[in-house]
């Protein structure tokens, strides 16, 4: 039996609906997936994962109704799932090389802090997260996030408000270091 | 604001947007390398006509082996008699390797080389300009190619009571068989045609365009001679010689001239444009010639200096 024939990538076959929303959306769904995790191979994984998805599956209605907000949460999720993943394999791989003492790179300080906090935002709600990481990664105002994400400013702010004080709980030792 | 929380906050800004912003150049790489392996992914997903048919080729002789054989072979032919039914591409590619594919409506093909021609279900044939973009739609009364940016040369198979469209951002060509070229480009679309008569609409208006005609929606699009337009055609000669034969039927000895001239290799490019009627070519000085229709002859080169739409 024949093998099936990739075509060539000089002549490439997607659907045009697919292809706008990847164009008109792809920067963000990066900034977002390279913000958090600070790798691009990672934040590529990312992008072409909820990509993917979209390919191979009945389009969500959340995605009809709103596109951007839907692939920006499905960024931060897939995101998040990763740090978390890469932070249970350190842990891991840092109880069997104890013994080894490698010495910290120098700007491994500033990385686990950041590692740290995601960390910690994973363990919040996906939309408490999604908020978090509008504002203090992308720099949107209250009523920026509020458009996004289909909500109001009321539950932005009040979001906003509960989320730093459950993130201080979270990484309270570790801001104690923070100089 | 609390001194707390500002500090706070100030730490948050600090180490959540550690890693900066991407920079332009770096988004765009990425962007390649995920669209690249998005289509790969997608490809080998993707429903594929052509690779079904050959495989119930090889199936079919694998019959002969044995029962075996011959159970899996039904079983294949019945899986792809079944996707066939489920897939229904409006235009099969043919790439200039000889692979071909499937286009399936509203699917996105672009073409980074001259040379990939496509064949629609009504019979009509379609050549790609390099880096050129097109889909295919299902119209009221026949297919729909629409042309996102490039250029294509359309020989449209006679239509049995349907049309055959081609649609820019900016203009709608509608056809029922003939042989005209389309440009679409940033500022505007041009339609050429070579053989038959093609209905051009820009907006409201709509007008019928003929072999020779050239009609485009935006005053900055370069007039080009039909040798021009389908230059950079594998099948290039073929169709200057349809053209000229083309203007031979129109009886005009002028135009006629004008065919044998655009399908002589040696025939000077840019001649054949559209007369503008407030800027006719001048009579010469104790000369004959000038207006309207007028060509221009010099040792070894034959030059249009403009050409009017024959009147129906």
């Amino acid at each position: 039996m024949l093998a099936t024939r990739v075509p060539r990538m000089a002549d490439e076959f997607f659907p045009q609906e697919f292809d706008d929303l990847f164009q008109e959306h792809y920067v963000l769904t990066y900034r977002t997936a390279y913000g958090i995790t600070g790798r691009v191979e990672d934040a590529e994984d990312v992008v072409q994962t909820i990509f993917l998805r979209l390919l191979q599956r009945e389009k969500p209605p959340e995605l009809v109704k709103n596109p951007r907000g839907y692939l920006y949460r499905a960024a931060v999720n897939q995101s998040l799932t990763i740090v978390q993943t890469r932070q249970r394999r350190a842990q891991v791989e840092a109880g069997e090389e104890l013994a080894a003492s490698v010495p910290a790179r120098a700007s491994s300080r500033a990385e686990e802090l950041h590692r740290k906090l995601y960390d910690a935002i994973a363990q919040l709600r996906p939309k408490a997260a999604s908020i978090l990481i509008l504002r203090y990664l992308h720099n949107y105002s209250d009523a920026e996030i509020a458009k996004l994400l289909g909500t109001s400013r009321g539950v932005i702010a009040v979001t906003l408000f509960r989320s730093r004080a459950r993130l201080k709980k979270l990484i309270g030792a570790s801001l104690g270091e923070e100089p | 604001m609390k001194p707390d929380r500002e500090r706070f906050e100030k730490m948050l800004y600090r180490h959540l947007g550690l890693f900066g912003s991407p920079s332009a150049g770096q988004l765009d790489a990425s962007r390649g390398r995920i669209l690249e392996r998005l289509r790969a992914r997608y490809d080998a997903t993707a429903p594929n006509d052509d690779a079904r048919v050959i495989r119930v080729s090889r199936v079919a002789n694998a019959w002969r082996v044995g029962l075996v054989a011959a159970t899996i072979a039904a079983a294949i032919v019945l899986m792809v008699t079944a996707s066939r039914e489920r897939v229904d591409a409006l235009g099969t590619v043919e790439m200039a390797d000889g692979s071909r594919n499937s286009l399936r409506p509203n699917v996105v093909l672009r073409s980074s080389e001259v040379g990939t021609m496509l064949a629609l279900k009504d019979g009509s044939r379609l050549e790609l300009r390099a880096n050129s973009e097109l889909s295919l739609e299902r119209a009221v009364d026949g297919i729909a190619v629409r042309l996102r940016t490039g250029g294509l040369i359309v020989t449209a198979a006679k239509q049995h009571g349907g049309h055959l469209y081609v649609l820019t951002k900016d203009m709608t060509v509608a056809v029922v068989g003939t042989m005209f070229v389309v440009n679409a480009e940033s500022i505007g679309s041009r339609v050429t045609v070579i053989e038959g008569e093609v209905r051009v609409r820009e907006g409201t208006s709509e007008k019928s365009v003929r072999p020779g005609q050239q009609v485009s929606t935006a005053p900055a699009l370069a007039t080009r001679s039909v040798r021009e337009e389908v230059g950079w055609s594998r099948h290039a000669e073929a169709i200057l010689a349809a053209f000229a034969k083309g203007m031979a039927e129109t009886g005009d000895a002028a135009l006629v001239a004008l065919g044998q001239a655009a399908a002589d290799p040696e025939f000077e490019a840019a001649s054949i444009k559209q007369c503008d009627p407030d800027h006719l070519p001048q009579t010469p000085d104790r000369g004959r010639g000038g207006g309207a229709n007028s060509v221009q002859l010099t040792p070894g080169r034959l030059r249009a200096l403009c050409v009017t739409p024959r009147r129906s």
